[in-house]
Formats: C-alpha cells, structure tokens, sequence
C-alpha cells in the first residue's frame, strides 16, 4: 500500500471546485441558462408586440421569470447526479460536517447560473428597452436573488432526490417558495425605473438571503441524511 | 400537574392506531350530530334571519361559508405542520396521517375559501378574480397545499414520502409570513386606485352570532373529517395485523346475517 | 473493533433480518453470504452509519457508531454497488477529488498502476468497461489509509487477474492489522476467512 495520507477533511472548497469542474466537462452547464434566458426574452416582442413602451414596463418582471425558471430548471441535477452514481452516499460518509459540501455545490450552482444570468442581463434590459436607471439595480437583484433561489431551491431538490429527475414535483413545490423573491426582486427594478428608493427592495432581499443561507445548508444535509435511510 | 399528566398519557393512547379506531367509532356519530345541527343552525340563521347589510345588501351573506372556511384552510396548515413536526419527532405513525388528512382537508377548505370569495367578489367588486393581497396568499397557501400532497404521495416509499412532506409543510410554515408579508408588500405597491377592498374592522352583532355559530360548525365538521380520514388511512396501513382482519370478518358476519 | 448487536431491520413492515450479531476484530476478514435479498447490502449500508437499523445497535471500539460518528467515519472506506464515479472525468480526475490534492496526483497514478489501469487513466469513464470501472473504484482501496474496509460484492464483474490482485491488497491490508467486511458470492483462496452465512438471521 503507498503510504498516502489521503487528506480527508474535503469541504466546501473542493466540492465547489468539483462542480466548475464537472460543468466544464458537460457543455453548455455554464451557457445553458443565459441562453434559455435570451430565448425567453425573444418571445416577448413575438408573443406581445414589438412597441417599445410597452415592453419596457413589463421588462422588469418578464426579466425576473426567466431567472426564476432557469434557476428552476438547473436545481434538479444538483443532488441527482450524485445520488444516481453514489457519489452522494460516499459525501455523506465523509468524515466532515455535511453542511461544507452542500454549501460548496449551492455556491457551484449560483456560480454557474445567477452569475451568469446577472452578468449578461443588461443586454437583456437593452432588447426590451428598459431604461437605463435599472441596469445596476437589475444586476444587484439578480445576483442577490439568484443566490437565494439556489439555496431554496437546493432544499427542495434535495426533498425529491430519489425521484430521479423530469418530475413536476420539484417545481410544483418550488414555485411558491419563490413567489418572496419575484416580489422583491421585480420591484427593485421597477423602483429604479421610476426613480424612487430602491434599497428597499433590495435589503429585504439581503434580508432574505441572510436567512437562507442560515437555514437552507443545514436543512438540506438533515433532508439528505434522512432520505439516504431509505 | 396530575392533569395534564392525564393528558399526555391520553395523547400517547390516541397515537395507537387500534385505540384511535375504537375511540373515534364512538364519537363519530356525536360529532356528525353537533357539527350538522351547528351547520344547519348557522346556516338558517345567516342567511334567513340575520339582516342584510346596508351597502352590499343579501350577497354579503357568503361570508357565513367563506369566513369559516378561510379560518380553516389557514388554521388547517397549521394543524398539518404541527402534526408532521410531532411526527419527525416522535416518529409516530398516527401523526403523519393525520398530517395526510389534514392536508387534503385543508386544500379543499382553501378551495372553498376561493371559490366562495370568487363568487362573492362578482356583486361587490364586479369581477369573479382580483389580485387582492388576501386573494393571491390564499391562492398560494392553496398551491403549498397542493405542493405537500404532491409530495407525500410521490414516492415509492410512503414512509419517506410522509417524512418529506412533513418536512416541506415545515419549510411553508417558515414561508408563509414572509409570502404573506411580502404580497401584502407587494399589494399596496400596486393596488389600483379604483379598487377598495371592502374591509369592515366593525361587524354587526346580529351578523356576527350566526357566523361564529357556522365557525363552530365548521371546526366540529373539519374535526368529523378528520378522523374519517383518519380511521381510512389506519385501515389501509393497518391490514396485515391482527385486529384489522378481525374487524373484517366481524362485519363480514353482520352483513351475512342481514 | 467492530461489534452489531441484535440489529433487526424492516422494509415497509417486512422484517428483513433480525437478531443479527457479529464482532469483527483486527487482522480480521469478515465474509457475508447468503441468497439474494437476505439484506446483505442493507447490512452493510447500516455498518456504514447511511441507514439505522431498526433495533440493535453498531459499536466500533465498544462506542457507538452514531455518537461517535466523525471518528468513526475517518476509519472506514466503504464501497458500494454504486462506484461513485463521474462519466465525464478521467479516472485519474475521479480519483484525485477522492484524494482531494493535485499534489497526490502521482501517488494515485501509481496506485492506477498497480491496479492495471495506467493505460486507461486519462480517458474518460464513459469509455471504460464496467469491469475497468470496477477497477478504477477499488483503487480508493490503494489510497485509503482506514482500518476497516466495507465492501459489498468487489469481486463483481471483475477478471481473474483483478480479483487476484484485490486479494493481494486484502492480505496485505490484513497483516497490517486492518479488517474487511464484505460480501461475496464467490469463494476466495485467502487463508483465515470467518464466514457467516446471513441466512440464519432472515426471515
């Protein structure tokens, strides 16, 4: 046997650094939302009309939806991989509190779809012709939000892991869960728009991440260990 | 002290299957009788008695099924939650399908709720559907409803099923002040000028003894429902043992006999 | 070091096992059999601390396995059914997040060696058999350095060569005063094996 002293307190660092990895190897992890978001975008003028006023006032709102939906759409595979190939059983007989992992796949997952989403948003805002006082709020609620979404969402994935994946569980259940943040979130821009206090918005958010971020880790490794019983 | 000692013990014996059967097998009928003559007594007196209100005239009278039933559908959450809580806790079998029941309970309460407001809503705001506030959270306490019977009847496992449902009505119970918080938020944000909701602090007492007797009976009703539920979810996991097939074959015999 | 006493397991209200009791000391090699669906996995997976047994308890150095659960889980590598490898990684990537250093990288090479492996470590899992996959997996064996082993069915889809060489990494794990818990349907040519057949605990 080669002596290898296997360093096994892995945390939220490799299990982070794991996940860029692995969505590097698949493509489209890291592209797949922005350009599900920009496709969405693009039915809008399709679907309502080509009148810019019009889309501007809904941009703020249509602009959140499609965040949410991605974000939707890309939780699933967060823990279903991993249960499928039982690199989620060997996580979760790691040596280690559980809470490091899961919060290193989370922050993975904002990595590769909030940033992403926020990031590329303001071109967007431009093809809906929103004005440009909402760029920077925009951004700010997305990459706050979208943190959010990945943390709520992650403990509802992890409620449905054993289900496998293409279920219309996970959203059925997410969906209300999410409805705080579209609120806060499309109103951030909305305010800016109309030139009126937009830290608001934006705080209760911060508010609401805040509380995720205390909650969401812990309960998701509670919900992962009770479901691997089965 | 010895009392609540009493209590607790009688709440450990309801938490036995077998013991809840027999038991609520007698006190079904009592509450069917009370929960229909409080009903039918709320009822006569609400909508044939009570006065109509001065602005909104014999149509307001849809609150004697639309306040009881909105009492419900949130308290009727809160029961749900608690019962899963009780049951990750103490894993007791009897809490997880009261957890079951309760929840369908709760959705059809909520649906009531909404479609009576609906239907209400057509004379005092001239259109069935408004995004008010207390319509849209009732609307998403419907869909958490829907979310937790979804789950719990996902899996493979039912007992698994169970545990994650109790674990997300959980989760909706953290949720639901701050959805409700936030729409409400959100509502003032938007609310069209046109609209007033009609939001009376003050209620007539001659209006207001017959729907606390129609509160009453829907509690006791909500009650009967639940142990209905409840004696069909015991039967339907209960019938490998002993005293399920017994019971059986007692009525089996009856049925013969007649 | 390892002790079960009395565990009883149930599935859906079907007892799967029940009474089970068994210690395993150093040096030890522990071989489960039994017919399909006696539990054997199932066991297995409550040794690992995954599932709770029902009844009965788990105890490693007289502790129990929950209470003391991190010190217990750092003296434990468990393979399972399930290889726990990314299709899209080469086995050398997989391994590495197993070893968590890249300054670790030619020590897993070389462990890859040993196992018959160099030729395939850079490809992606996709295009490895299933018994090169098997390989790859049974290589965490190589780099653990815990004392117990738990290993359900690791002969499984491996060839002659392969289950010689595992047998080779047993001995010598063995000697070391390390101890293995497995399942297997097949017989194995190592010395002092205590066998325990599962089916006098199912029902």
């Amino acid at each position: 046997m080669c002596s290898v002293k296997i360093r096994r307190d892995i945390g939220f660092y490799v299990y982070f650094r794991r996940e860029l990895a692995l969505a590097r190897s698949a493509f489209g992890a890291t592209t797949a939302p922005v350009l599900f978001m920009f496709m969405g975008v693009s039915l809008i003028p399709l679907a309502l009309s080509s009148d810019t006023a019009s889309q501007s006032s809904i941009a703020p709102g249509f602009v959140w939806i499609m965040v949410l939906l991605a974000s939707l759409m890309s939780i699933e595979r967060i823990f279903t991989f991993d249960y499928d190939d039982g690199s989620l059983e060997q996580m979760l007989i790691s040596p280690q509190l559980l809470v490091q992992p899961i919060f290193g796949k989370v922050a993975a997952h904002w990595v590769l779809t909030g940033l992403p989403m926020s990031l590329s948003s303001p071109m967007m805002a431009l093809v809906l012709s929103l004005p440009a006082e909402g760029y920077l709020p925009m951004m700010l609620s997305i990459i706050i939000g979208s943190a959010y979404l990945s943390l709520v969402g992650s403990v509802c994935a992890s409620l449905t892991v054993s289900l496998g994946r293409g279920g219309f569980l996970l959203p059925i259940t997410l969906i209300p869960l999410y409805m705080p943040i579209i609120i806060f979130g499309s109103a951030t821009i909305d305010f800016a728009v109309n030139s009126m206090d937009w830290s608001f918005p934006l705080a209760v958010m911060g508010f609401l991440l805040c509380l995720a971020i205390a909650i969401c880790p812990i309960a998701v490794a509670a919900i992962l260990r009770s479901t691997l019983l089965f | 002290m010895i009392r609540s000692f009493f209590n607790l013990i009688w709440l450990y014996r309801l938490s036995s299957p077998k013991f809840f059967y027999r038991i609520s097998g007698r006190v079904i009928p009592w509450l069917f009788l009370a929960s229909i003559t409080l009903l039918a007594v709320g009822l006569f007196w609400g909508l044939l008695i009570a006065p109509p209100d001065a602005r909104q005239g014999h149509s307001f009278r849809i609150i004697y099924i639309h306040v009881p039933a909105s009492f419900l559908a949130l308290a009727g959450y809160y029961f749900m939650a608690a019962a899963g809580a009780v049951g990750l806790v103490w894993r007791t079998k009897m809490s997880f399908w009261f957890m079951k029941s309760a929840a369908s309970i709760g959705a059809a309460m909520t649906f009531i709720a909404l479609f009576s407001g609906a239907i209400w809503g057509r004379p005092s705001w001239g259109t069935y559907w408004v995004w008010d506030a207390r319509v849209t959270s009732m609307l998403i306490l419907l869909f958490l409803y829907l979310g937790v019977m979804a789950m719990i009847r996902a899996f493979d496992n039912s007992e698994l099923g169970q545990k994650n449902g109790a674990i997300l009505g959980l989760i909706g119970t953290v949720n639901v002040p701050i959805i409700y918080k936030s729409v409400d938020w959100w509502h003032t944000l938007h609310q069209p000028a046109t609209l007033k909701v009609t939001t009376e602090s003050s209620i007539h007492i001659d209006m207001l003894q017959p729907l606390l007797v129609m509160i009453a009976g829907f509690y006791l009703f909500y009650a009967l429902a639940i142990c209905l539920f409840l004696r069909a979810e015991i039967l339907y996991h209960e019938q490998g043992t002993s005293w399920v097939k017994e019971l059986c074959a007692r009525r089996k015999k009856v049925r013969g006999v007649l | 070091m390892l002790q079960a006493e009395d565990l009883m397991f149930e599935r859906n209200g079907c007892t799967i096992f029940s009474g089970v009791n068994f210690h395993l000391n150093e040096g030890e090699l522990l071989l489960l059999q039994g017919i399909n669906g006696c539990g054997k996995s199932t066991l297995l997976r409550i040794l690992t601390s995954l599932m709770r047994p029902h009844q009965g308890f788990v105890n490693s150095y007289g502790e129990n396995i929950h209470t003391n659960r991190y010190e217990y889980l750092r003296n434990i590598t468990f393979i399972g059914h399930q290889l726990a490898l990314k299709s899209a990684l080469s086995p050398l990537d997989n391994l590495c997040w197993a070893a968590s250093s890249s300054k670790e990288r030619q020590y897993v090479f070389q462990a890859m060696d040993e196992m018959g492996l160099s030729a395939v470590s850079r490809l992606p899992c996709y295009r490895l058999s299933a018994g090169q996959l098997k390989r790859v997996a049974l290589t965490r064996l190589f780099l653990s350095n815990a004392k117990l082993w738990l290993l359900d069915e690791p002969f499984a889809a491996l060839d002659f060569s392969g289950v010689s060489i595992i047998e080779k990494l047993i001995e010598r794990h063995l000697s070391q005063n390390g101890s293995v818990l497995m399942t297997s349907h097949q017989d194995l040519s190592l010395l002092n094996i205590r066998k325990i057949d599962m089916s006098i605990w199912c029902r």
